[in-house]
């Protein structure tokens, strides 16, 4: 089993889009999957349609692998799993300082569920905390998002710091480019540039595309109604090239 | 908490016609009923003559696309392969799990399609007031002898057990009947298809019956059973017809012989030239067979150079294997053949004459003193091995083994079948590599007599040499292990088991 978390410190880089897409295609793919929904926003699981349940649960997230269990749903996709948010995911910070072995309590839970998935994707909220050292630990690959402009590229470089201060791997960190718009020349010199500093960066790049934002008009992913566009497409080779992370053996 | 508890398990309905409108108006009101697609097709079922894998609960299914697939109990999926040249053997197979699993299940015998049942399925999603699926509906249609039959299925979904509930509770308000699994099996039987060949065991005797009254029940079984096999050698549908027919009227042979004492010497005198007179013209085409089989055996036995002349000897065997068919067929179709099995059935299904001590003494204690003596006999034999014991003295310890090993499996009812079979156990590596050493002298008998013919080409009569040199050597390496063999089988535990089992004070 696998566990890749769409990640970035900033919001509205595309984080959800590619948690939903990656999570379908890899299920369209046979593997069994599941996506956490860790946002209390909780769009992902606005995608899927699936609700949280109505009590409180966030403060017990980390605690029981069993309490974890009862709230994961099917999605409408074979072999798609998604366990929703709930606004208690807010407090996760606070929930986790009160824990000891914080920094691995995620990795411990999940790993419970080896059993039962190939590929778990974590869909992260942004912000850096114990729960983002939480899920550092816990992932194999942590993919960033990274829009091709001078905030992002900022972003991206507080990131590398934090995993250097904490020692975190930083060969786990995997960035591509989203929100792609290729007409802009700042797009196009960034790219080029942060191609030049960062070696890791994914080839696939996804385009700012209107199909990416009716996700939230069909709440579905972008294959089951805009298969043949571009986006969908670059998602596709998104999937392709991070697929031998998924099939590497530990 | 195991992933399946969050999961709700399947319930199934038979729907009657009546029935077959009705129910989607029972659904909850606040749920959509969204109908997905529906698939048609013609399902082969494939299985061996005695219907081996329905028997295990097994079910393999050919689709119209040449994908097969084996499946265990409720359709769980167990192996599958694609292959549209219609495999009719687990060896025509790809390799992969659902050849190995033909090959432990069928062995030799070939897999041909027994049933066919054509199924229409109309998928629906049950979902709620965020379009969200929350459960499915599966209506299955079949059509077969038996009409057309009907079944819903109500597929839970993870995590919605709340709604699987409610929709459960309102179909089974209208629907009466509550299957508790469903699969394709069920729907098979409810169309009427069952096993067409009932392979009966030997019937059971009784402890207590007279031995010639018991030997002439088991043996009357044992040649009826012969009989179904005739059908499957005229139509050459396999080797296995006939290597099953030959093995029941062998063990009509042995038994009757084992327990010629039981009969009026007359009497068996003539059940023994019917039973020779039937499975006679049998040995021929068996060897054939025998040999054709285990090509890839032979041909790893020689260096590629001898490839061009394992051709030619196979195509020879192969052209002769023909011809001892169509003869076969010709004396199975003959009204010799009809005659002789009437006549053993007569004779087997006559009264008792009981004019022996034999015959008038109870099975239980004539097959432990038949036992016993066999078992002796094989001691006396074993004993007296040593490295100079000639081949034919080899052979008759082989017969003898063969008769016990005979002994034990005929009246496991008596000898109790947990017994029985762990004695057969102690057998086994003695039975083999006696096997072994028989085998090997048969095939190279079989390669002189066949492998040979006038102005043969050159590489044919390598190839025969060279398999005849490479089967010595192995004969006589099998030779060497025969004592080290009987030497295991000798030893005190398993002599101390078939005295107990025997119990020569008891009889």
């Amino acid at each position: 089993m696998k566990v890749i978390a769409c990640y970035s410190m900033k919001g509205g880089v595309g984080k959800t889009a590619s948690a939903v897409n990656l999570a379908y295609l890899a299920a369209r793919q046979g593997y069994r999957t599941l996506l956490i929904d860790l946002d209390p926003q909780a769009a992902s699981s606005f995608y899927f349609r699936v609700k949280p349940a109505r009590k409180k649960w966030g403060k017990r997230f980390f605690q029981a692998y069993e309490e974890l269990l009862q709230h994961i749903r099917a999605s409408d996709f074979e072999a798609l799993d998604v366990l929703p948010a709930h606004l208690s995911f807010r407090n996760f910070d606070v929930a986790l300082a009160g824990l000891s072995k914080r920094g691995k309590r995620l990795k411990r839970i999940l790993k419970g569920m080896k059993d039962n998935y190939d590929l778990i994707i974590l869909d992260c909220p942004p912000s850096i905390g114990l729960l983002s050292e939480a899920i550092f630990n816990a992932a194999d690959t942590v993919l960033v998002p990274v829009i091709p402009t001078t905030l992002s590229e900022r972003t991206l470089e507080q990131l590398m710091e934090f995993f250097s201060a904490h020692a975190f791997p930083k060969s786990r960190i995997i960035p591509f480019f989203s929100m792609v718009q290729v007409q802009k020349t700042l797009h196009k010199s960034t790219m080029k540039r942060m191609r030049g500093r960062y070696r890791r960066f994914l080839d696939a790049t996804i385009p700012f595309s209107r199909d990416i934002e009716n996700m939230g008009e069909h709440r579905a992913p972008l294959d089951t109604f805009a298969r043949n566009r571009p986006a969908n497409q670059a998602y596709q080779n998104l999937f392709d090239e991070i697929r031998p992370l998924i099939d590497r053996r530990a | 908490m195991s992933m399946d508890a969050v999961t709700p398990s399947p319930r199934h309905w038979r729907l009657a016609s009546s029935e077959l409108q009705g129910w989607s108006r029972a659904l909850p009101s606040e749920l959509h009923l969204e109908t997905a697609e529906a698939q048609i097709e013609t399902i082969d079922i494939l299985d061996s003559f005695s219907w081996d894998l329905w028997r295990q609960g097994r079910l393999l299914c050919r689709h119209g696309n040449g994908y097969h697939r084996l499946c265990g109990a409720n359709d769980t999926l167990i192996a599958q392969a694609q292959s549209k040249a219609k495999p009719r053997f687990w060896w025509e197979l790809p390799a992969g799990r659902l050849r190995s699993s033909l090959k432990s299940a069928c062995g030799f015998w070939s897999f041909n399609p027994v049933a066919s049942l054509r199924l229409e399925r109309h998928k629906f999603s049950l979902r709620n007031e965020d379009h969200k699926i929350v459960a499915r509906l599966l209506l299955a249609r079949t059509q077969g002898a038996n009409g057309k039959q009907a079944y819903l299925s109500l597929l839970g979904l993870r995590g919605y057990l709340q709604e699987f509930d409610v929709v459960a509770e309102r179909l089974a308000q209208v629907l009466k009947t509550d299957l508790g699994t469903l699969g394709l099996q069920q729907m098979l039987q409810d169309q009427g298809v069952t096993p067409t060949q009932a392979i009966k065991s030997i019937p059971a005797i009784s402890p207590t019956q007279k031995t010639e009254s018991a030997v002439r029940q088991m043996a009357c079984a044992m040649s009826t059973k012969a009989r179904i096999y005739e059908a499957g050698i005229r139509h050459d549908t396999d080797t296995e017809f006939l290597h099953q027919y030959r093995v029941s009227l062998r063990k009509a042979r042995s038994l009757t012989s084992l327990m010629k004492n039981a009969f009026e010497p007359t009497t068996y005198a003539r059940l023994k030239r019917l039973l020779a007179e039937l499975s006679g013209p049998t040995g021929e085409l068996r060897d054939l067979d025998v040999f054709l089989l285990e090509r890839a055996r032979y041909s790893a036995m020689l260096p590629e150079s001898f490839d061009a002349g394992l051709k030619l000897l196979f195509r020879k065997i192969a052209r002769e294997r023909g011809k001892a068919h169509k003869i076969l067929v010709a004396r199975l179709s003959a009204p010799e053949h009809e005659q002789a099995y009437a006549d053993l059935m007569a004779l087997l299904q006559a009264e008792p004459e009981y004019q022996t001590r034999m015959a008038r003494q109870t099975i239980d204690a004539s097959a432990h003193d038949r036992t016993l003596r066999r078992y002796h006999k094989i001691i006396q034999l074993g004993n007296a091995l040593h490295e100079g014991t000639p081949d034919p003295d080899i052979h008759a310890l082989r017969i003898e083994c063969k008769k016990l090993r005979y002994l034990l499996e005929f009246f496991v009812d008596l000898f109790g079948h947990a017994q029985s079979r762990h004695l057969i156990s102690d057998m086994k590596g003695l039975q083999d590599v006696l096997g072994q050493f028989n085998d090997y002298s048969v095939q190279q008998e079989f390669l002189l007599r066949h492998g040979q013919q006038p102005r043969a080409p050159t590489e044919l009569i390598r190839t025969v040499g060279g398999l005849t040199a490479v089967l010595h050597q192995q004969q006589r390496e099998a030779r060497s292990r025969v004592q080290a063999a009987f030497k295991r089988f000798a030893r005190p535990q398993v002599t101390a088991d078939f005295h107990a089992l025997l119990r020569p004070e008891a009889h």
